[in-house]
């Protein structure tokens, strides 16, 4: 098979730019969307913790946010199969399915990941400034005497350096995982993707958590090997064995999506 | 330029639409392809498209199979479906966006065939009717150039005057290299137009001949009374019958509608 018929950057960018302009107003309103969640959230945070906001109060906020707002925007991947009119027209463009499937991949979690930061910094910078344009009796702490406001912008670089090497890695290739399940079920469902792909998620994961309790507290099949596993096993190891593990799961999970989209029809 | 031999398609666990259909069309013709509602036109346009697939070894197209959608093969096809959904754009942003994929894209064609149409392109195409909206991709359909043009019900929603718009458009913006498949139950609306008929009916492919090849062999004419008229096929209309009968040498125009209703009545025409 040639190289053409799977990829070709020229083809990919051209494509690339027309979806783009097409879907401009779109995209925009989804980066709205998410900027101004971020703002309200940062906002609701500072209210209800008032003294930790800069220190590691903003921390949860931007984890939660990122979860849930990165695993909705990966499920609105492949718009174009909501409707057999849409798959169509989508189809009938000469592109490949690999350069749709790349493109839906940077514009559904390879950006999210990489712009969700950003937008976080500016978003919750801008609550921050927010908050101190209206001062309020608890939106500042006394310090020897002094009124301090402790909103301050946050900064990326304290809990890098704090975190246990390995965390970080884990703890991405996790989003990574769960952004990619969202973009499978996308690719593989019509209608409610996301809906019937938490349900599915779920049912598998019920069934996993209900066979090892199964086998360990009801049938106490406990083997030595893996009760001594959490004084066996160092913490650096743990993360990376994770990192593997999820990283293994995202491009199962991603090829699932490919060959899924590969075989779509227009029924 | 289209092959299909001895296809069976089916839906689910629904029975057979076609049971070991075969067909085969060269470029060069504007082809009716005719059927009752049911009969399986728009599923087999979305077959010969690759937006079905077909069982193995059953369909190809170009020397292609289409549900592999190589891009160098749907450059060369374009298919204008009964039912769209097109983007809040303006038409002169859909065709910069997409006549780029199209290697032979001719922009002073649509330029005149969007005012033959009369289309403005600074309107946006979700403001547009659906008649509109039809008569644009048939106008960016043409454009494009493609060896294989697709049309799905194309004068569905199109009113009177486009329709013959319609007619005259499609066969003056044709190449010898290129066919066109036009799918309709609306005979009228592509009669002096196609030069080429399949009729489908019970999944098969029951009559596949040229207007000139169906002139030569039949004749078509309106009668009071059917005594010592040799008929092979007649109906009942307004002040009398309307007979197919075979040829005597002077040649009458087709009538599609009853050579269509003799076809799927099940006689034979050879």
């Amino acid at each position: 098979m040639k190289t053409n018929h799977i990829f070709n950057y020229k083809r990919f960018c051209r494509y690339a730019k027309s979806t783009l302009a097409l879907n401009f107003k779109q995209t925009m309103m989804m980066g709205g969307v998410i900027a101004i969640s971020i703002f309200i959230i940062s906002l609701i945070a500072m209210a209800q913790n008032p003294s930790y906001w800069n220190k590691d109060g903003w921390i949860p906020v931007f984890i939660v946010n990122y979860f849930v707002v990165g695993i909705i925007y990966a499920g609105f991947a492949f718009s174009q199969f909501r409707s057999k009119e849409k798959t169509i027209m989508s189809l009938m463009v000469p592109v490949t399915t690999f350069e749709r499937f790349l493109y839906e991949f940077i514009e559904k979690i390879a950006s999210f990941i990489l712009l969700y930061p950003i937008l976080f910094w500016v978003f919750s910078s801008l609550a921050v400034f927010t908050r101190n344009a209206f001062p309020s009796k608890n939106s500042w702490v006394e310090v020897n005497g002094l009124r301090i406001y402790p909103f301050e912008t946050i900064s990326y670089q304290q809990p890098i350096a704090n975190t246990e090497d390995g965390l970080i890695l884990m703890f991405f290739t996790l989003s990574v995982f769960l952004f990619v399940i969202a973009f499978a079920g996308a690719a593989t469902f019509r209608k409610y993707p996301l809906v019937k792909t938490i349900v599915f998620v779920g049912g598998v994961l019920a069934v996993t958590a209900g066979y090892f309790v199964l086998i360990f507290e009801k049938l106490r099949l406990n083997n030595p090997w893996i009760t001594n596993l959490e004084h066996t096993m160092k913490a650096e190891q743990g993360f990376l064995t994770g990192t593997i593990l999820f990283a293994l799961m995202s491009l199962i999970a991603l090829a699932y999506a490919y060959f899924k989209l590969k075989e779509k029809e227009a029924q | 330029m289209i092959e299909i031999t001895n296809l069976s398609f089916h839906y689910g666990k629904q029975k057979n639409l076609f049971n070991g259909l075969t067909l085969s069309e060269k470029e060069g013709s504007i082809v009716g392809l005719l059927g009752k509602n049911g009969a399986g036109k728009s599923t087999l346009l979305k077959l010969i498209t690759g937006l079905l697939e077909a069982p193995k070894n059953t369909l190809m197209v170009m020397a292609d199979v289409p549900f592999r959608r190589n891009p160098s093969l749907l450059e060369e096809v374009y298919f204008v479906p009964e039912e769209y959904d097109l983007p809040s754009v303006k038409i002169s942003e859909y065709v910069k966006a997409y006549s780029v994929f199209y290697p032979r894209f001719d922009h002073a064609k649509l330029g005149r065939i969007l005012a033959d149409f009369e289309l403005d392109t600074n309107s946006k195409l979700t403001k547009q009717s659906y008649g509109q909206k039809k008569k644009f991709l048939i106008a960016f359909a043409l454009s494009t150039n493609c060896k294989l043009l697709v049309l799905d019900e194309p004068t569905n929603g199109l009113d009177i005057p486009s329709k013959s718009i319609f007619r005259k458009v499609v066969a003056s913006s044709l190449s010898e290299e290129q066919l066109v498949l036009i799918s309709t139950h609306q005979v009228k609306d592509v009669e002096n137009l196609i030069d080429k008929i399949i009729v489908l009916d019970q999944g098969k492919v029951v009559l596949q001949q040229s207007i000139w090849e169906i002139a030569e062999k039949y004749s078509f004419c309106s009668t009071t009374n059917l005594e010592g008229i040799e008929s092979l096929y007649h109906e009942v209309s307004p002040g009398g019958f309307k007979v197919m009968k075979p040829a005597n040498g002077t040649p009458t125009e087709v009538d599609i509608e009853l050579l269509f209703n003799a076809a799927i009545s099940g006689i034979t025409l050879k």
